[in-house]
């Protein structure tokens, strides 16, 4: 597994890739035709975007008898979310202590 | 295309303090270097490149873009702590980086300080591919922490 975070972010910076995923039932694999069906993109363009999501990983497509069938990779997403996570945390952890310093009546700058 | 998600992380917090001590404690690399890091060789006037110590995680040069007294300053690295592990301390202008940038504005007798770093969607891949042990968390969990920063 290409367990890639940029790519991972770059696949998802499109409200169709995200409203694509959106439809997906992780524990329910579903044809691309399904899938696409009442969609208002074109055919040729979701087949292009859920070749991006495949290309990052995100979904795995898998041919069926005449179908291709399309089955979520939550593992792709589970990394780039812990690594957005770690980042958000460090954030957090750097503005508290700025907040305790700039507070503290003993300092002078 | 209106959307750069997720590619952003956006916090603020308000602080009992006035904006201009609160602007010196973050462009003083003095000052810097005790509630960021742990140290800062260099200076921050823009176009400056400072080395910041980060302790275990290993030191990272920044790329002083922007200092606008006391309401922003900004910054370049390449960034990550937990996904590169050894520091970084090349040009970050000459590899993909993201942008760090503060904005202070008064509040009451306070100030409120309000970071925004972009451009994860541009890391290369090998920046982030590290630990990926457990693996917890729903779809729904997963979408939605999604959609938090979409919507931010």
């Amino acid at each position: 597994m290409k367990d890639e975070v940029a790519v991972v972010f770059r696949a998802l910076a499109d409200p169709h890739r995200l409203a694509l995923l959106e439809r997906l039932d992780p524990n329910e694999p579903v044809s691309v035709g399904k899938l696409l069906e009442g969609l208002s993109m074109s055919r040729q363009g979701g087949r292009k975007h859920l070749q991006v999501l495949s290309e990052a990983n995100i979904v795995l497509l898998e041919p069926k008898g005449r179908e291709v069938m399309v089955r979520v990779n939550s593992d792709a997403i589970t990394l780039s979310i812990k690594y957005l996570r770690a980042v958000e945390q460090s954030w957090a952890r750097r503005l508290q202590r700025l907040k305790k310093l700039a507070e503290r009546e003993d300092l002078q700058i | 295309m209106n959307t750069s998600i997720p590619n952003t992380i956006d916090q603020s917090i308000t602080i009992n303090a006035p904006i201009e001590r609160v602007y010196t404690l973050i462009t003083d690399p003095k000052h810097f270097g005790t509630w960021f890091s742990e140290g800062v060789d260099g200076d921050f006037t823009p176009g400056s490149q400072p080395v910041i110590h980060e302790g275990k995680y290993g030191d990272f040069r920044l790329a002083i873009v922007d200092a606008r007294p006391h309401n922003y300053f900004a910054y370049r690295w390449v960034s990550g702590t937990h996904f590169t592990p050894e520091g970084f301390v090349g040009n970050p202008l000459e590899h993909p980086n993201t942008l760090v940038e503060f904005f202070l504005e008064p509040v009451g007798e306070g100030t409120l300080v309000r970071v925004i770093e972009t451009g994860f969607a541009h890391l290369p891949e090998h920046y982030a591919s590290q630990n990926h042990s457990d693996n917890t968390g729903g779809w729904t969990y997963q979408l939605n922490a999604l959609k938090t920063y979409a919507e931010k």
